[in-house]
């Protein structure tokens, strides 16, 4: 049984990419556009790990990640901001909210496949 | 090919910066691949394989978690050079696993992109780069946070995608675009019109860049999805030395904007925005004091109060802006959790709100007369907010459909209605009594007919986009020919058929670049003139029977009637000493090569332009009116058919011909009584009706075919009145054939000079019906 990845990027763009790399691995892959909308679907679905943009519209990357971590069920799932803030202010932002970490757009097919390999053995 | 070396991973480990998840994954790749060869002379794998697991551990845990050390972690990594740094290549068990890090560039300029991904960022980056335009030039109105924040995130997502593709121009260009709006985000910049221009000089190059590789895309060969792409380099140094000049010079505000903001007319922006502003925090209080809830409301609150105070400082209201700290310290605190959200904090939140309600007022009231204390006022009563509801609206009600399909569906229903006819009014069932039959075909047409309406309603828009992006255009106009002008618009929200928007997209270009170039006088002149120094252009929409009318108007000099003859005689396109009446003396303005400018401008003047306007209306079956009045103004007006396609009339024999009117001219129809005319002169007659003169045709004549044989219909004649703008008059044929959904044929080239009609339709039974264009016949007739 694949892992179930949630993709929350309110670029379609960036979901395609990363439904593109994950699908034929075996990983299922749930998109939603924004951070409400993730986080209503972090509810109703159980996934094993988000991938979480920063910059959305609605409710924004923290916003989104603070709301699921506070979610039982989501204490110990692996969180990972998928975005182009790199600078240390946002890193640190992410720390607070004790994500996995972070991968700095535009990322490799074949890093995210690591990074996932590696947080999802 | 890299090949990892135990020094090069001690490196990467102890630069290693927890959460940087690209980097874990690349040491751990290169650790395992470390024990696999086996080269290292450093010999305990075992440790080796223990900080594997240790970092792979480290890694999955939070970066929060507790209990992670990691300088004990590092400290048993090997600290030095290990003993025999290899240098001989070992063979590599685990090679195929390395992936090159980067997609190899075929040669310097080639990028391979994966087509689908290509075509999901074009669409995406021309959506977001159509909605920057407006909203940047909104900022230069009138600054507003949150506008700032969509289009930073706009250009973020460009940004992006395109790094992905190797879209290496586009990704710089948004990067720099980016980081002046964040400047403007964080308060680092102020806007002005330069930093404006440059956004939008920015946002220019971004949309032909996106343009170049969409052309470039839909020419590539593609191989299993993925495309060779080489996108055409642009010359960027300029704007680039732009956007540092600008990174580098952050000014204070010169002397000119100190002076500007003493503008009344600004003052009373900035009153106005302030009571708005006091409004929304007062909704928040009374919000948290009913629902006991703080969060956003909290926070809203604290941004707006600190965007006025900002704005206060800038106006130099200095009691203002140290009040507003004052309840922004007030609002922190109770944010940060310091002071509770209670009754007692809440009044003095309000209190705080009455206080600077009443400073607004006496600061920036232009004769200062208002009392201070206004804190015994009635209490507010504000419409609260279901806090929850609507907050966040997700679901999408809408879907991408391409245009070409919506086309081929509006064709197909063109056709449907042709058959619904030809089976209704089959000439085989003439005669016959058929109950069932006829029920079912009022069915059929009653589907068909909602089937039309949802089909042409799914291809209006309305013209509000046309029209911003007219905002735009005078903007740029007025700076380049130094002139000041506003543009009013209205009825922008008057929809039109998608295709026919682009249509007359060019000709409003035209026209309004006319207007201001020719139109509009220097303000010098407009000065001398007594007008005020701020050339207007209006442009207007509206519905008017079956067209829509778009008028641009300007305040400046009109027409020049003299010059135009005289320029029209000149280049022989009226004789010597024609009589020409006003319409046809402005419609000259329209031949080809036209131009009464004494010297050609780079915007206008070259004689082009104009019949391009006229071409493009024509092709719609559209028309355009002058109507000028010198140092008033012009007023152009273009008149387009609703729709392209299909219509409902009424159908009319005359003679042996059919004819079709717009159901939207026709007022009423009379029995013709031939007693009631009255002869005003031999050519002219007129009727009665209910106390209204009107002018009086018979369509026989107008379209002379009354010498045709017509099949006996006694003296039974009709009478139809039509109406065009305010007129109206009476029309005479022979017999009204029916009322139905007409499908509009252009008139074929050979008779497309015929006066009065617009088109013609193919009936039922296979005959032709020709669709008069009452307007033109008002016109032709009454002048």
């Amino acid at each position: 049984m694949g892992k179930k990845i949630l993709c929350i990027d309110d670029s379609s763009t960036i979901r395609m990419l990363v439904k593109k790399t994950l699908l034929p691995l075996d990983y299922e892959v749930l998109e939603a556009e924004n951070g409400k909308q993730g986080l209503e679907m972090a509810i109703n679905n159980p996934v094993d790990l988000l991938l979480v943009d920063i910059n959305m519209p609605v409710m924004n990357g923290f916003e989104c990640v603070a709301a699921v971590k506070a979610l039982p069920q989501y204490a110990k799932v692996p969180m990972v901001f998928l975005t182009t803030e790199s600078s240390q202010e946002k890193k640190d932002q992410g720390r607070q909210l004790g994500v996995s970490g972070w991968i700095i757009k535009p990322f490799e097919p074949d890093g995210l496949v690591k990074i996932l390999r590696m947080l999802l053995p | 090919m890299r090949k990892p070396t135990l020094v090069g991973v001690v490196k990467k480990i102890r630069a290693f910066e927890p959460g940087d998840l690209i980097a874990a994954a690349d040491i751990l790749e290169d650790l395992e691949s470390l024990i696999v060869a086996e080269q290292t002379s450093f010999d305990d794998s075992a440790l080796l394989s223990k900080v594997l697991e240790d970092f792979t551990v480290l890694n999955q845990r939070n970066t929060t978690s507790e209990g992670v050390n990691w300088t004990s972690f590092l400290e048993c990594l090997p600290g030095k050079k290990p003993k025999k740094p290899s240098k001989s290549p070992a063979v590599r068990t685990s090679s195929s696993r390395q992936a090159p890090r980067k997609t190899p560039k075929l040669n310097s300029e080639d990028i391979s992109v994966d087509v689908e991904v290509l075509s999901s960022f074009l669409i995406e980056a021309r959506e977001h780069l159509d909605e920057i335009e407006p909203r940047v030039l909104s900022l230069e109105s009138q600054f507003d946070a949150q506008t700032v924040n969509e289009i930073f995130r706009s250009v973020h997502t460009i940004k992006g995608v395109s790094g992905f593709l190797n879209l290496d121009q586009i990704k710089t260009l948004s990067h720099e675009l980016e980081f002046l709006l964040d400047g403007l985000r964080s308060g680092n910049l102020a806007t002005s019109s330069a930093l404006v221009d440059l956004l939008l000089q920015g946002c220019d190059v971004l949309q032909k860049m996106v343009q170049d590789v969409a052309g470039k895309a839909s020419e590539m060969s593609v191989k299993k999805g993925v495309g060779i792409l080489r996108p055409t380099f642009f010359d960027l140094s300029a704007l680039m030395k732009l956007f540092h000049d600008f990174q580098n010079v952050r000014p204070a505000p010169p002397q000119e904007i100190t002076e500007l903001l003493q503008n009344p007319e600004l003052i009373a922006k900035f009153a106005q925005e302030a009571v708005e502003t006091l409004e929304t925090v007062e909704q928040c209080i009374l919000t948290m004091e009913k629902t006991h809830k703080t969060g956003d409301y909290l926070n809203e609150a604290f941004r707006a109060i600190h965007t006025l105070k900002g704005n206060a400082g800038f106006f130099g209201f200095g009691n203002l802006e140290s009040l507003c700290m004052e309840m922004e310290s007030l609002l922190d605190s109770l944010r940060k959790g310091q002071k509770q959200i209670d009754e007692q904090s809440i009044q003095s939140l309000l209190r705080y709100l009455d206080r600077l309600r009443a400073l607004v007022q006496l600061s920036t009231s232009p004769n200062q007369a208002v009392p201070f204390e206004t804190s015994d006022h009635e209490p507010v009563k504000v419409a609260l907010l279901d806090p929850e509801a609507n907050k966040y609206s997700v679901k999408k009600k809408d879907i991408r459909v391409d245009t070409e399909k919506l086309d081929s569906l509006f064709d197909l229903i063109g056709e449907l209605i042709t058959a619904e006819s030809m089976v209704i009014d089959s000439p085989d069932l003439r005669g016959l009594e058929l109950e069932g039959f006829q029920k079912s075909a009022a069915y059929l047409s009653k589907i068909t007919r909602e089937l039309q309406n949802i089909t042409m309603s799914m291809r209006m828009i309305p013209l509000e986009g046309l029209f911003s992006k007219m905002n735009r255009l005078v903007r740029d106009l007025g700076r380049k020919f130094n002139k000041e002008i506003d543009l009013e618009i209205s009825g922008a929200e008057t929809e039109m058929d998608r295709n026919i928007i682009e249509e007359i997209s060019d000709p409003l270009v035209h026209i309004i670049r006319n207007a201001v170039d020719h139109g509009i006088e220097d303000t010098a002149v407009r000065l001398a003139k007594g007008k005020k120094p701020n050339g207007k252009v209006v442009l207007n929409a509206r519905y008017e029977g079956n067209e829509i009318w778009i008028t641009v108007s300007d305040d400046g000099a009109g027409l020049d009637r003299a010059r135009i003859l005289e320029v029209a005689t000149d280049r022989g396109l009226i004789s010597q000493g024609a009589v020409l009446n006003d319409g046809e003396v402005y419609k000259l303005v329209f031949e080809p090569g036209f131009s009464t400018a004494k010297e050609v401008s780079e915007i206008s003047g070259r004689g082009v332009g104009m019949d391009v306007v006229k071409k493009n209306l024509e092709k719609l079956r559209g028309n355009i009116d002058i109507h000028t009045v010198i140092n008033k103004g012009t007023d152009f007006v273009l008149r387009i058919p609703l729709t392209l396609a299909i219509i409902d009339g009424v159908t009319l024999r005359c003679g042996t011909m059919l004819y079709s009117l717009p159901i939207g001219d026709v007022v009423e129809f009379q029995n013709f009584d031939p007693d009631k005319l009255t002869s005003a002169d031999p050519h002219h007659k007129v009727m009665r009706l209910r106390g209204e003169i009107l002018p009086v045709m018979s369509l026989a004549d107008f379209f002379t075919n009354s010498n045709q044989v017509a099949p006996d219909t006694g003296d039974k004649k009709v009478s139809i009145i039509l109406k065009s703008q305010n007129r109206k008059m009476a029309v005479i044929v022979d017999e009204i054939v029916g009322y139905k959904q007409i499908v509009l044929k252009a008139l074929p080239e050979f008779m497309s000079h015929l006066k009065g009609v617009s088109g013609c339709t193919i009936m039922g039974n296979g005959e032709v019906s020709l669709i008069i264009d009452v307007h033109a016949l008002f016109h032709r007739f009454l002048v």
